[in-house]
């Protein structure tokens, strides 16, 4: 470390990579995730080169090493439990299967059920919109409306559905 | 030791260099002086009248010396923390025991004064005192941020913040007790000991962002 204040980047490198199993060891104890310790553990040497010249050479090296260690677990620790607090992980929610109808199908079902529930007109009119991809022009053209008439008519569909079935448009 | 770590090891060790100055200790000092310099030069411009015979009432030095204790244990301390290290120093603990001591006493000692006080009609509200008491604690605390720019990597930045606003706290009571005529214990809890903890816990408060890393 005096060698590397004297900006010898050998002896630096040499540093880093001694002192790197060591950082990641403790930092593993306290975090117990390997992958959330490699990060931390570059952190932690991150910020060892950042926060070098704080270090003072009639000092000892391992209490200045383990002050670093110290500040930067607990960093991430922190994080970690306000993530944990706030965030729940819901596996079915990512849940998929290997055929594709099996996924689509819950969702299909319920596309059927909210189209049912509208008009004959209205019903063309949204799946020419939001099924077929159609702009407001081409589906006044098809349907004898002005674009305009089309995207008040979609938007009270959408906002409708949205109000019967509490779901996001 | 996976090939990214290694590339991330030598770009750490392309970009050392010899850091550019060392003198934490004489911006600390310098800091000290230009402190102890305001506070002086405000002690002989406004000094209270019959101060030398304020120094020999034992309730006056008693406060003036808790003050002065928790202005130099905090400073030290909020030096020493500035640099990472864990376990904490003997010292430090010492230091920070002593000032949270110093603080503790003065806070019995104006508990055990401030009830047969209050019902007494005193003026105790005084503008100037609090501005004195905030101005000197918030120079006191930019003096140590000045001092411990660049330099300030705290494993504890809340204690450093807390004693920072302590040294700033001190600080501005002494100068306070240099200036201020009045006599009156609530005045000296409204007007003194009350802007001292509004301002040490603001500088606490913001000891967290300022000192993050």
């Amino acid at each position: 470390m005096v060698l590397s204040l004297q900006g010898d980047s050998s002896a630096y490198l040499t540093l880093l990579r001694q002192i790197r199993p060591y950082v990641r060891s403790i930092v593993l104890r306290h975090v117990g995730e390997p992958d959330k310790a490699d990060d931390v553990a570059q952190d932690v040497l991150l910020a060892i080169h950042t926060a070098k010249e704080t270090w003072q050479p009639d000092l000892e090296f391992m209490p200045w090493l383990h002050g670093v260690i110290r500040y930067k677990t607990h960093d991430c620790l922190r994080q970690l439990y306000r993530q944990h607090g706030r965030e729940v992980f819901n596996e079915v929610a990512y849940e998929t299967f290997a055929a594709p109808e099996a996924n689509t199908g819950l969702e299909a079902h319920d596309m059927e059920r909210m189209l049912n529930t509208l008009t004959e007109k209205q019903r063309t009119l949204l799946t020419l919109t939001k099924v077929q991809g159609m702009t407001a022009i081409e589906a006044g053209r098809e349907l004898g409306m002005t674009p305009v008439a089309v995207k008040v008519a979609v938007h009270r569909i959408l906002k409708g559905l949205q109000a019967a079935f509490g779901g996001k448009e | 030791m996976s090939l990214n770590d290694d590339l991330f090891l030598e770009k750490l060790a392309a970009e050392v260099t010899p850091p550019r100055d060392s003198g934490m200790f004489q911006r600390y000092i310098t800091a000290a002086a230009v402190l102890i310099t305001v506070v002086l030069i405000m002690g002989f411009a406004a000094t209270r009248p019959e101060l030398a015979s304020h120094f020999q009432q034992t309730d006056f030095l008693l406060q003036f010396c808790l003050w002065l204790g928790v202005l130099v244990c905090a400073g030290i301390c909020a030096f020493v923390l500035a640099t990472p290290r864990w376990p904490m120093l003997r010292g430090v603990r010492l230091t920070l025991w002593g000032s949270l001591f110093f603080l503790t006493a003065f806070g019995v000692w104006l508990m055990m004064n401030l009830p047969a006080h209050i019902s007494e009609q005193h003026d105790t509200w005084g503008l100037a005192c609090i501005a004195v008491v905030s101005g000197i604690g918030v120079l006191t605390a930019c003096c140590i941020t000045f001092a411990l720019r660049g330099k300030a990597r705290s494993t504890y930045p809340v204690l450093m913040g807390l004693m920072t606003a302590l040294a700033g706290a001190g600080a501005g009571m002494v100068a306070v007790m240099l200036v201020c005529p009045h006599e009156e214990i609530a005045h000296a809890f409204v007007s003194h000991f009350v802007p001292a903890l509004v301002v040490g816990l603001f500088v606490t408060l913001s000891g967290k962002s300022l000192w993050r890393w």
